[in-house]
């Protein structure tokens, strides 16, 4: 079991780290935040030209092959500057699923365009507030998807779903007989909206494709970006607490500061913990591999969330106006949290695993 | 197989070959002065078959072994519940000190008896005035031709009533600044003039005590490093283990939590179907198992001859949090009978005696509040809290 970074991988963050530097523009992010299923395309491009969004399909299939940590490795980076990265986890999601269920024609067909980011991945699972659907009201008949998703990440620009319906999971083509019905949200970014199919073809995915496991892939990735954006937060906190003085003194040196940003540490390390056993366990196959992603899920949520929000009470009143950044941060926290299925839902996914009752 | 890999496997089947004698059935029922004493023979069974402090020098009565060959097996160890813990802070702080600040004679005197579980050495350093503020300790060390006189009170010294040695840190210079002017010795715990007397914490075992110096005499000898230079050898005590195994958690685990939660009931179903039930486990498992990733990537950085990073530093507080939550929903699920207390019961299989444990956890080994004092300051490089007591550097 390697939980431990090899000096590759060291080497592809300090890359994408170096690229996202350069690229993070604060006024992009919040001019994101105005625009209704906001997709930031240069992002994207630059995504593809780097070969991020090959990452980890297969070398025969164009992608870079690489594993789950290494693809974590850059949605952590990618969470760090909160930029409007939706197709990330979803692709990859995808990506596993079709090489896994799909047929040769699908796999031919699909992986290389994931690679070369000429398809965009949405997971269109959930129809309501109660969790993955037991019996989805989304219909697969002779190749042809009617129903709706509620709000599906990256809805807004996907080309491609993996939609849950009442036979299975199915691949549809977004090009035709889908509407679109996209609102605002708290972080327009994410691109997300409901999704309506009438009619759409789709293909189901063969060998018992699990609707959860797609989930809980997506729900890993995402997991890294939660903990990126964690620890930015979080040294937002601590270079705070270093340069501002108040009553002679840093306030860094106050304890009911720095234990604040103490705690952010210790949330933010069981969460990583967490979200490396789960990589590890999807790479090797675990058979708990839900469970991890379950633990991975809550602990990176709470992490980001209580990063964000108590970063931004260390900054006290500027750190709730529109032109500081940590709204960006408090914003994707509560909606990634929310996005995939709220802590409720991951709390009963963890504990079915754990007392052996199945979904 | 790896070295290693094969080493697991002999430490394992030498640990199942005495689990039945010294593990948790052996324990049931004993008394605290009976746990010392299994204890003692447990380690002197260890050091015949080249188990006792691995990683110590053959010379001094160790295995001659690696880190990693120390943490594997105290890993397996502590999985049946042997007494080891008992022996944790003769064979962690005060003894090593010894191997490492005394002198070649000392060495051959102390350091064996010791790995052999013949003689057991406490830690003198908490004082009523002086808890997480180490330096501000009064007790007084005044020099007499060769000799030292000792006189005060020492306070929170774990099981120094079956101690034979112990080391403490006294004030040498009343008038050096309070970092100055302390210094270390080792002392003879059966020595005229000491005296040890019991406190009673929470769950009513003895484990810790007052001890008092009445000009309690000790020759120069007994020095461990330079006078006046005694806080920066109890720092140095502090920070002896360069990586501890994480601690065995020592309450109920999570799957008899589980189990409880699947035989109790409320509103009239069983109460693993409680969504307030469910969150709690599902947390608690999240931060255990967030624990053992910690604890494996450390075993990973060492194996591979780095250094763990410092978020090892984070397992007290959040065991102990996790596991007083745990504790506390295990006996609200079980009603009011939950009230029931058992005196001779034990933390890893009680939860009352888990429960009452906790208020403790959360001092003992370093406030919650130093720990996150360190994470910030040593991890984070945040400021150091307002110092009164330390001089402003560059004032006379």
């Amino acid at each position: 079991m390697a939980l431990s970074y090899s000096s590759e991988q060291e080497q592809i963050r300090g890359e994408a780290r170096r690229f996202l530097e350069a690229a993070f523009n604060a006024e992009k992010q919040r001019r994101l935040l105005h625009a209704r299923g906001g997709f930031d395309t240069d992002f994207w491009q630059a995504c593809v030209n780097m070969g991020w969004t090959g990452a980890g399909v297969p070398e025969a299939f164009g992608g870079l092959g690489l594993g789950p940590l290494d693809v974590c490795i850059l949605a952590e980076e990618c969470g760090r500057f909160a930029v409007a990265a939706p197709f990330l986890a979803a692709n990859y999601a995808a990506a596993i699923a079709i090489n896994d269920h799909g047929s040769d024609a699908q796999r031919a067909a699909l992986l290389p365009a994931i690679a070369s980011g000429d398809a965009r991945f949405a997971l269109a699972l959930f129809e309501d507030e109660d969790g993955l659907p037991q019996e989805p009201a989304t219909r697969f008949r002779a190749g042809l998807i009617n129903g709706r998703k509620c709000a599906v990440v990256g809805a807004a620009a996907a080309t491609h779903a993996l939609a849950l319906t009442d036979s299975g999971v199915a691949l549809v083509d977004l090009a035709k007989h889908v509407e679109r019905h996209i609102g605002d949200t708290i972080d327009n970014s994410r691109c997300s909206g409901d999704l309506a199919f009438s009619n759409a073809s789709g293909e189901l995915l063969q060998g018992g494709a699990q609707a959860l496991r797609l989930l809980a892939v997506q729900a890993l990735v995402t997991a890294f970006e939660q903990i990126g954006g964690a620890e930015a937060a979080m040294a937002r906190a601590q270079r705070y607490a270093n340069t501002r003085e108040a009553f002679g003194q840093l306030i860094g040196k106050f304890q009911a500061i720095k234990h604040r940003i103490a705690e952010m540490y210790v949330r933010n390390e069981l969460a990583r913990g967490n979200a490396l056993l789960a990589a590890t366990g999807l790479a090797e196959g675990a058979p708990d591999f839900i469970a991890r992603s379950g633990a991975a899920r809550l602990a990176a949520t709470d992490a980001f969330e209580f990063a964000a929000a108590q970063s931004m009470q260390t900054h006290g009143a500027i750190g709730v106006t529109w032109e500081h950044d940590l709204h960006l941060y408090l914003r994707r926290a509560r909606a990634q949290a929310l996005e995939l299925g709220s802590p409720l839902f991951w709390e009963d996914v963890v504990v079915d695993m754990l007392s052996g009752s199945a979904m | 197989m790896t070295d290693l890999a094969a080493y697991r496997l002999r430490a394992r089947a030498f640990l199942e070959q005495h689990a039945e004698s010294y593990g948790w059935d052996a324990r049931r029922g004993l008394s605290l002065a009976q746990e010392v004493d299994l204890a003692k023979r447990w380690q002197g069974m260890k050091a015949a078959h080249g188990y006792a402090c691995i990683t110590w020098p053959t010379e001094y009565g160790g295995a001659g072994g690696t880190e990693l060959e120390k943490i594997v097996f105290s890993t397996e160890e502590a999985k049946y519940g042997f007494p080891a813990g008992l022996l944790a802070i003769t064979l962690g702080m005060p003894v090593p000190m010894m191997l490492h600040h005394a002198t070649p004679e000392q060495k051959r005197r102390y350091v064996p008896p010791a790995v052999r579980g013949e003689e057991m050495w406490c830690q003198l350093f908490s004082e009523p005035g002086a808890g997480s503020d180490l330096a501000a300790v009064r007790l007084k060390a005044r020099r007499d031709g060769d000799d030292w006189v000792l006189s005060g009170q020492k306070i929170w010294t774990s099981y120094a009533q079956f101690c034979d040695f112990g080391i403490l840190v006294a004030r040498s210079d009343p008038d050096a600044p309070k970092h100055k002017g302390l210094t270390f010795f080792f002392v003879d715990m059966k020595a005229p003039g000491v005296s040890v007397r019991p406190i009673k914490l929470l769950h009513e075992h003895e484990d810790v005590n007052e001890v008092f110096f009445d000009d309690v005499r000790i020759p120069d000898a007994n020095r461990l490093g330079a006078v006046n230079d005694g806080f920066r050898m109890a720092i140095l005590t502090l920070m002896m283990e360069r990586y501890v195994a994480a601690a065995s958690d020592d309450g109920p685990p999570l799957d008899a939590l589980v189990q409880l939660a699947r035989t109790r009931k409320l509103r009239g179903r069983p109460a693993i179907e409680d969504g307030r039930v469910r969150a709690a486990i599902a947390h608690a498992y999240a931060t255990q198992r967030g624990l053992a990733a910690i604890h494996e990537r450390a075993l990973e950085e060492l194996t591979a001859g780095r250094e763990p990073g410092p978020e090892g530093s984070i397992h007290k507080l959040a065991a102990s949090r996790a596991r007083h939550a745990m504790a506390t929903l295990a006996l609200d699920l079980s009603g009011p009978s939950g009230v029931a207390y058992d005196r001779d019961a034990k933390t890893r299989t009680d939860y009352m005696m888990s429960w009452i444990d906790g208020p403790t956890l959360r001092i003992a080994g370093g406030t919650d509040e130093m720990l996150l004092n360190t994470i910030a300051e040593k991890i984070l490089g945040l400021p150091q809290d307002h110092r009164p007591d330390k001089a402003p550097r560059g004032a006379p």
